[in-house]
């Protein structure tokens, strides 16, 4: 439904309908400009700032925002919003550092085919679909054999930021549950009729 | 639809000399071992069967999503410091996320693709006519790609999914842990 609206939205004529016109108002406002040429000018930046605040931000606040029907739901939901965190800090430090010469590397190579592919520098000029794989291939191989460290860095990482979100209010249930057993001590000892003989703890001679 | 780090790791053209420097050295590395790879008789041959396919990208996302979703799904069943309920929880959303993400990357990311380069054909369109030159232009419209790109597409795999599956989850989970439970417990009584 939303794929079609969007379809929708942007194959009708101008003056149809006032929602596309507020639509391309948007798209032509300096508003959008100023976003887009932040975003062209700092491409690197702008990816991994937006995947950072929609993983680390967004979706774990919208996660905790999503009612829960007891206790163990509200827990499920911390875990489930830990793990995007986590996802979205691993995400940003491994495309900020090892995926930069990666890339950088892979750019040197597409620039130059003939020297660096020679094998299929022809076959590439002639085909553009293939130039285009070639280049998917070789940017996909590194990211699935990142991808093990990668899992098993986030599931490291999202218990720590459980605990470190989370778990104060773990610390406050124990507490609570504790609570009690504390307070009937001191009751104890007002009661007690022997207060010298309770208090003695030296041993027998 | 693509979501690999690697789209977004682009080196700065503002960095100092010597980061510069150490760079180009590790690119020039990574080139070489490209360049390794690329020219092997496998390589080639597998490129010449598959170099064809125009969902070949959206095949290898995928590969990459289920190794991770795999290994996260592995490490919520073995996780000794969560609960029954937490661990089938966890792992459910995760298959959850994958599943439907994939289902929905291979069912619409056409339409998607085009609901995107619609509006950034409408973009280019409206800027073209604001008088500015060719580089600031192409400058403006790559970088609408990424912002509608991100809008259209990666929010659904990275928000919409993931947010939408989590309520799902729990009471997938709740329900399943109470079944096992029954079924230990109708062994128990048994035995």
């Amino acid at each position: 439904m939303a794929i079609q609206a969007i379809n929708q939205a942007t194959q009708m004529p101008k003056a149809n309908t006032q929602q596309n016109v507020n639509f391309n108002g948007f798209l032509d406002s300096k508003a959008f400009e100023a976003v887009a040429e932040f975003a062209g000018k700092n491409s690197a930046t702008f990816n991994a700032a937006s995947s950072l605040l929609m993983a680390g931000v967004l979706r774990p606040a919208a996660i905790m925002a999503l009612p829960a029907k007891d206790e163990q739901e509200q827990k499920n939901k911390g875990i489930a919003a830990a793990h995007a965190i986590a996802s979205g800090l691993i995400g940003f430090a491994i495309t900020s550092t090892v995926m930069k010469p990666i890339s950088a590397g892979l750019s040197k190579v597409m620039g130059n085919t003939e020297k660096y592919l020679p094998k299929l520098h022809e076959k590439m000029q002639q085909n553009p679909l293939l130039e285009k794989n070639v280049k998917k291939v070789m940017q996909f191989g590194p990211d699935i054999i990142l991808a093990v460290p990668r899992a098993l860095l986030t599931s490291k990482l999202s218990h720590v930021v459980e605990g470190a979100l989370f778990g104060k209010k773990k610390k406050a249930a124990k507490a609570e549950a504790a609570a009690p057993q504390l307070a009937a001590q001191p009751v104890q000892q007002v009661q007690s009729e022997r207060p010298v003989l309770d208090g003695f703890k030296g041993g027998s001679k | 639809m693509n979501i690999s780090p690697i789209n977004s790791a682009v080196t700065s053209p503002k960095s100092n000399v010597n980061f510069n420097g150490i760079m180009d050295k590790m690119a020039e590395g990574v080139a070489k071992g490209y360049s390794k790879v690329g020219n092997t008789d496998t390589f080639c041959k597998a490129m010449d069967k598959l170099g064809g396919s125009d969902k070949l990208m959206l095949h290898l996302s995928t590969a990459s999503s289920a190794v991770t979703s795999g290994l996260y799904i592995y490490k919520n069943l073995t996780d000794k410091k969560k609960t029954k309920n937490e661990k089938i929880t966890s792992a459910l959303n995760q298959a959850l996320t994958f599943g439907i993400s994939t289902a929905l990357s291979y069912g619409v990311s056409s339409a998607l693709g085009k609901a995107s380069k619609n509006l950034c054909g409408k973009f280019g369109e409206a800027v073209s006519k604001r008088g500015y030159d060719q580089k600031k232009i192409d400058m403006l419209k790559d970088g609408a790609k990424n912002a509608i790109d991100l809008v259209v597409c990666s929010s659904i795999n990275r928000f919409v999914v993931p947010v939408a599956v989590t309520p799902v989850a729990n009471k997938l989970g709740a329900k399943l842990c109470n079944y096992l439970d029954a079924k230990d417990a109708a062994k128990a009584a048994k035995a």
